[in-house]
């Protein structure tokens, strides 16, 4: 085990982190989802507990060693907003925030990093755990954005005139 | 404007711990700035704390330590440029190599005038274990241990005292010099002190 930086395989001469985190992946997304019938501040809780189990059992499904995290924040009902989260475990959900109006339309940004499997088979699990609770609670989705982290992606290193240009 | 870097693997808590920083600092009359480091380039933590009232800049898309630093430095010479906060904190992604995120900074200290503060790195006290005994993981956790100035034990109102006393056994062997303090955000445990930290210290 060791701290010590090492040259970068990029030969510029610069000391460059260790890569300590290449078994971990992510994948991001943003949707709009529909709820059969309005909801309250209650029922939106409910649907961001079951997602954020679904996907955790979906992920551990796809081979994930750990579940490094889960976090999601939901936008609804004017005001309403929610902050979820998991470690992978049921006991470990949580879920708080404001309160909003009744609404049927939820606005969901999800962060989802993944020990020891790829970007695109965290992306296939969490889409699989998002369609499994859709089907189940009657939900449509809509994805605005999708974005893959792959974490042995090492192009934006710094060079000297980074720094000569502050 | 002082850097410190509230740093520790995926779900240790740093996000509840930057929220109660920066509502604290702040109360006191200090300027702060909170940077928040995530995957996504859409924020999560980042949109969780700017809902407590809190001056946030997102740094997305990657993880600052290697992927974004130039992000790091630009967003660093926009605080300089703009509400020259007295603390900046420094949340990095859970990957991070805390170490390699002050590497980034370092050379633009003079330039920026920033002063670089303490690395506080959480561990979790009820996941460490577990962690320790993944291999893809245990070199990633024991390595943002060794980069520490001070070990926060985090939720430690939600362990036994044996399980602390572990966490704290641990990460004494990983770093013998870092400072360890127990920390719950729900009880305060330990926010006094890394206030006190940030404050105080002031690393080379």
């Amino acid at each position: 085990m060791t701290n010590e930086p090492k040259q970068d395989e990029a030969g510029d001469g610069k000391s460059h982190p260790d890569h300590t985190h290449e078994e971990i992946n992510g994948y991001c997304a943003t949707y709009i989802f529909k709820a059969p019938r309005v909801l309250d501040n209650d029922g939106v809780k409910d649907f961001a507990r079951e997602l954020m189990k679904a996907i955790a059992e979906a992920v551990m499904r796809h081979g994930a060693t750990d579940v490094g995290h889960i976090k999601a924040h939901l936008e609804y009902g004017g005001e309403g907003f929610l902050y979820a989260d998991t470690l992978g475990d049921v006991s470990d959900i949580m879920v708080r925030g404001r309160d909003g109006s009744p609404t049927d339309t939820i606005k969901l940004v999800i962060n989802t990093i993944i020990v020891d499997i790829e970007a695109p088979q965290i992306r296939d699990a969490n889409e699989e755990g998002v369609d499994e609770v859709c089907s189940k609670l009657g939900f449509t989705k809509e994805i605005l954005r999708q974005d893959l982290y792959d974490a042995d992606d090492h192009e934006h290193l710094l060079q000297a005139p980074d720094y000569d240009n502050l | 404007m002082k850097i410190v870097q509230i740093a520790g693997y995926l779900g240790s808590g740093k996000t509840t711990l930057v929220v109660a920083l920066g509502k604290e600092i702040s109360g006191a009359g200090f300027k702060v700035a909170i940077l928040v480091n995530e995957v996504g380039e859409v924020p999560v933590d980042g949109k969780v704390i700017q809902e407590f009232g809190l001056t946030v800049k997102d740094i997305g898309g990657g993880c600052i330590c290697c992927q974004v630093a130039g992000n790091l430095l630009h967003t660093l010479k926009a605080l300089s440029m703009g509400i020259k906060p007295d603390f900046i904190i420094i949340e990095p992604t859970g990957m991070a190599v805390p170490n390699a995120v002050r590497d980034v900074m370092k050379p633009a200290a003079g330039k920026l005038d920033l002063t670089m503060g303490p690395t506080i790195v959480l561990l979790d006290t009820g996941r460490f274990e577990k962690l320790l005994s993944y291999e893809t993981l245990k070199r990633l956790v024991a390595v943002q241990l060794k980069d520490a100035d001070v070990i926060a034990l985090s939720k430690v109102d939600a362990v036994p005292v044996e399980q602390r006393a572990k966490a704290e056994a641990a990460a004494r062997e990983i770093n013998p010099a870092a400072r360890v303090l127990g920390l719950s955000t729900f009880t305060r445990e330990g926010i006094p002190e890394i206030i006190a930290a940030m404050k105080d210290m002031v690393i080379a």
